[in-house]
């Protein structure tokens, strides 16, 4: 691997706005606490290119899910605000527009599917009322070819008999299979941006295979941009194409996935990446790391990995550190010029 | 089978459990959820057996009922030479203090209107009658020994983390100095960074005391870490059985293959290289498991045999595996499925 | 297709113990609640005190005074035998608290250890109590009040008896369900797997866990208690003349109702307020309680 040198000049995405189809700048958003707010995602920035897969990966309370869930303007707001940033979304800030203007790209140029779909649903209708309601509310089209088309999309994911299941309630449908119909009613209006929060989370390893494949199946047939939130970096490995690390509500690295995963500029990258189980042979001793996360409402403005860091040296837990573009590469670290962090083995 | 030797701590055969499912006006039994279908197995001291398997495979209720905190519908638990299944009451009551168990979800099992002196002390106070002071000395230590601090002993649960919320519980199951612990899915609710710490801890606390642990987990590769010797699950049955290390480098059952295979790696590289078997449809109810080996509805493999005869646990290298592959059709013998060549794999029906 | 995001949790810098201390400033935060808490407590030194605070004896007849109007020697009145209103009032509030305290103390003491070996148990010995219960509950509260205590005879103490057994089935079935919730918690099982006694476990896990619901419903049974005594005194099957008691007052006032009007505004209104303050009461104790114990 060669040697980095910082380039302020050129940043590496320096493609035309218009080849961007969606751009998060400065995102700062907060939540209502017993006093006053927290901030619970901090000045995150990242853009997405036309057929990208984006990742983000970080642990619980990074603020990963938040942050998704203020591209689709679905935070409740009181308890929570947006307190700074721009989201903007062929070529319009998301925030700027009414509740009404938002609804029509919801669902229709920007779709997300959840870790728990059988919450998404609900429980009263049959699978088939739910995609042809969805597939109605943004397309001027029959009752008799929404339900054509949903029949069409339930093939698509690969569900089997999809005529038979359209007329099936959420409960007669396993977990696999309600991420497959999910996924079809994500799809029914051939959106833009899909965002996936945790899709496969809640379910089994095998038929997370299954929905990973089908995500990347349906991806390349749509040709859509995916932003990919996830906790686990063996499966953004698998599917994304970039990856933005996050810790205690912050951006700390993104990058390219392969050079994150050969050569991470993070330490927390690092760790996350020492710790995970496939990391160590055998029965050797994993490697943890310590302390545990911060906690939100009294971080303070300098890095906030620096208790657990091990590469920590006097002065990391001084400074504010900003995101610094290395490359193509973008890195929160005062050391990241120094250090040789180990990669995936 | 191992035969039990002075070595052996548990010894688990036949074990069965139907959930009945009842319905209608009378709440008769219309149907039986089998859970768990006939298991055999042995933990022998110092050891640690990984039980692993997806959901609906039996693996958390197998826990359950080696500590016979739901009654099997047959077949025997010899704990240290002990039926456990045949003790009364009170002698049952003095066994549990020699097998404790942790759980997945570190959030519900502690008394959230407890104080962590109330939580760990409670086996204390039950089965030593240790009150007050003396009680809370033995806490303290019990802390200490998980990595938390004297000054958390009044403090509640919602104070703590999950990680550190899994360590009380810990030192909870550890009061008593059992013999055996039965963990059910201990770090699966927590974040990566903090599940390596959580591990770390069993096991150093293992290398110290000697104690047995039944490792229940659906995450192979956690799994192969803490455990000697691996028990793979399916639909209530073991399919495989055998050295940690065989298990997740030479398969001997086609299931533990494609539970292998579906691991994502963190390693984009070989991640994108591998080979991957996806499983067809979904795994079939434990209300009516498929005739024959209850695999062969999704085993890319499955012969005409399979679904008429069920296969038994037979050895294959340093374990067991039940399946046909290893008599009938290539002729396995033992060795690993991953030696089939692609002109062996049959193709699906 | 949507969902609802939970705010996440936050991990705040948390006291060292649980104190009634935080329980008080989030009691306060609703001001109503506050209101009717120092209401209900001045009420409690009024009925205690009575004597000390009573300006007159509650029996005295004045016959001068028969049916007049407030005024500088009677505050609220006197009634149709010439007795002070207000001290009336003052004593009477003795009954109401009395009759609604120990007949939610006494139905308590009856369904609590039911409900939590009924609950804890389950199968036959939970079907056998929950239909009884559901018996009792066929009829309307107040109906079944009147006729136990036409059967068990007129009194304070036998309407108290009575306003227990209905209010059984209700503290039943919420100890119950109660039980049964929490049964599912992991650290239940955990209890059971150290071999903690199926007593000791409804004592010291269960018991602690569902006791903010069952004050909250304590509140609320009182609220009805107050006004189902005075009804039962109305009818002349609570109270017995001439104690004082608010619904004893409102039954022999209500004829004077054109000419004597404040003769039943007055224990009226200590009816309403009193129940309203309860009842607020309870509402903010609800409020404050239920963020108290689901903080994880």
């Amino acid at each position: 691997m060669s040697r980095h040198t910082i380039a302020n000049d050129t940043r590496a995405n320096d493609t035309a706005d218009d080849e961007i189809v969606l751009s998060v700048r400065n995102l700062s958003v907060e939540f209502a606490t017993g006093n006053g707010y927290t901030r619970v995602v901090d000045d995150v920035s990242f853009s997405l290119r036309p057929r990208e897969t984006m990742g983000i990966v970080g642990e619980s309370g990074s603020g990963k899910s938040v942050t998704s869930m203020s591209i689709m303007r679905l935070i409740p707001t009181p308890p929570g605000r947006i307190a700074n940033g721009e989201i903007v979304f062929a070529g319009q800030d998301l925030l700027q527009l009414s509740e009404l203007e938002m609804r029509r790209i919801r669902g229709d140029r920007i779709s997300m599917i959840f870790q728990e779909p059988l919450t998404a649903l609900n429980p009263a209708y049959t699978i088939g009322n739910q995609l042809v309601e969805a597939i109605r509310t943004h397309r001027e089209i029959t009752r008799k070819q929404a339900t054509e088309r949903a029949a069409e999309l339930l093939d698509l994911v690969g569900i089997p008999s999809p005529r038979q299941r359209l007329l099936d309630y959420p409960h007669q449908f396993s977990g696999g299979m309600l991420q497959r119909a999910m996924i079809a009613g994500a799809l029914a209006c051939d959106p833009e941006l899909l965002i996936a929060d945790e899709p496969t989370t809640a379910l089994d390893v095998t038929i997370q295979a299954q929905i990973l494949e089908l995500l990347r199946r349906v991806q390349e047939e749509f040709g859509m941009s995916m932003l990919f939130i996830s906790h686990d970096l063996g499966v953004i490995a698998d599917v994304c194409d970039r990856v933005g690390v996050m810790y205690a509500g912050q951006l700390v690295e993104s990058s390219d996935v392969f050079e994150l995963f050969a050569r991470p500029f993070h330490p927390y990258t690092e760790g996350l990446l020492r710790a995970m189980p496939q990391h160590t042979a055998g029965s050797e001793e994993l490697v943890p790391i310590p302390g545990t996360t911060p906690d939100l409402a009294s971080v303070e403005a300098q890095c906030r990995f620096e208790p657990r860091c091990r590469h920590a040296v006097a002065g990391c837990g001084e400074t504010v550190v900003p995101l610094e573009t290395v490359g193509a590469r973008e890195v929160r670290c005062l050391r990241a010029h120094h250090l040789e962090l180990e990669g995936a083995s | 089978m191992t035969e039990p030797t002075s070595d052996t701590l548990l010894e688990v055969s036949g074990l069965t459990k139907h959930f009945p499912v009842r319905g209608g006006v009378l709440q008769r039994t219309k149907a039986r959820v089998r859970a768990v279908d006939g298991l055999d197995f042995t933990v022998r001291r110092g050891e640690t057996l990984g039980l692993v398997g997806e959901s609906g495979s039996g693996k958390s209720t197998t826990g359950r009922l080696v500590l016979r905190l739901i009654e099997p519908t047959a077949g025997r638990v010899v704990f240290d030479g002990v039926d456990v299944l045949k003790l009364g009451r009170g002698a049952m009551r003095d066994m549990r203090s020699r097998m404790q168990m942790i759980f997945q979800d570190p959030y519900s099992s502690l008394d959230p209107q407890a104080t962590v002196a109330d939580s760990i002390g409670e086996p204390l106070s039950v089965h030593e009658g240790l009150r007050g002071a003396k009680r809370d000395g033995r806490v303290v230590e019990l802390l200490e020994r998980v990595g938390l601090k004297p000054q958390h002993l009044h403090r509640y649960p919602y104070e703590f983390s999950g990680g550190q919320r899994q360590r009380i519980c810990i030192a909870r199951a550890l009061a008593l100095k059992p013999d055996l612990l039965v963990c059910d899915e201990p770090v699966s609710a927590l974040d990566v960074s903090i599940q390596a710490q959580v591990i770390n801890l069993l096991k150093s606390i293992q290398r110290d005391t000697g104690i047995s642990l039944l490792f229940i987990s659906h995450d192979l590769s956690v799994v192969r870490h803490v455990s000697d010797r691996i028990a793979v699950m399916y639909l209530g049955r073991i399919v495989e059985i055998g050295d940690s290390e065989q298990i997740y480098t030479q398969p001997r059952h086609p299931y533990t293959e494609t539970l292998l295979s579906a691991i994502p790696v963190p390693n984009p590289v070989t991640q994108r290289r591998r080979e991957r078997i996806l499983l067809r449809g979904e795994p079939p109810s434990p209300l009516d498991p498929p005739s024959g080996c209850r695999f062969h509805t999704r085993c890319q493999y499955a012969m005409d045999v399979c679904a008429v005869e069920e296969p038994v646990l037979a050895p294959a290298g340093r374990g067991s595996s039940a399946c046909h592959l290893h008599d009938y059709g290539p002729g396995l013998g033992g060795g690993t499925v991953l030696d089939l060549e692609p002109t062996h794999r049959p193709v699906p029906a | 297709m949507t969902a609802t995001l939970s705010p996440p949790t936050i991990e705040s810098p948390a006291p060292r113990r649980r104190g009634s201390g935080r329980l008080l400033r989030r009691f306060a935060r609703n001001k109503w609640g506050g209101v009717a808490a120092v209401y209900l407590v001045l009420l409690v030194l009024v009925a205690i005190f009575a004597p000390l605070v009573a300006p007159m004896d509650p029996l005295a007849q004045d016959l001068n005074a028969v049916n007049q109007p407030p005024s500088a020697a009677h505050w609220l009145g006197a009634d149709d035998v010439g007795r002070d209103i207000l001290s009336r009032i003052i004593y009477g509030s003795r009954v109401s608290l009395i009759a609604g305290v120990s007949s939610v103390l006494l139905s308590l003491l009856v369904a609590l250890p039911i409900g939590l070996v009924a609950g804890y148990v389950g199968g036959l010995v939970d079907t056998v109590v929950m239909r009884l219960g559901d018996a009792l509950q066929t009829l309307p509260a107040l109906v079944l009040a009147l006729t136990l205590s036409a059967v068990l005879g007129p009194g304070l103490r036998n309407a108290t008896i009575a306003l227990a057994i209905v209010f059984l089935p209700t503290f039943l079935r919420l100890v119950r369900g109660q039980v049964i919730a929490i049964r599912k918690e992991t650290y239940i099982e955990a209890s059971q797997s150290i071999g903690t006694p199926g007593l000791t476990i409804m004592r010291k896990r269960i018991l602690p866990n569902i006791a903010s619901p069952l004050i909250v419903q304590c509140a609320v049974s009182m609220a009805f208690a107050l006004l189902a005594e005075a009804a039962l005194s109305f009818l002349g099957l609570g109270v017995q003349p001439p104690e004082p008691s608010w619904g004893r007052m409102l039954a022999t006032s209500y004829t004077y109702v054109y000419s004597a009007g404040w003769q039943v505004f007055m224990p009226g209104i200590a009816i309403v307020v009193t129940v309203l303050a309860v009842t607020l009461f309870a509402d903010a104790l609800r409020d404050s309680l239920g963020r108290e114990i689901r903080r994880a």
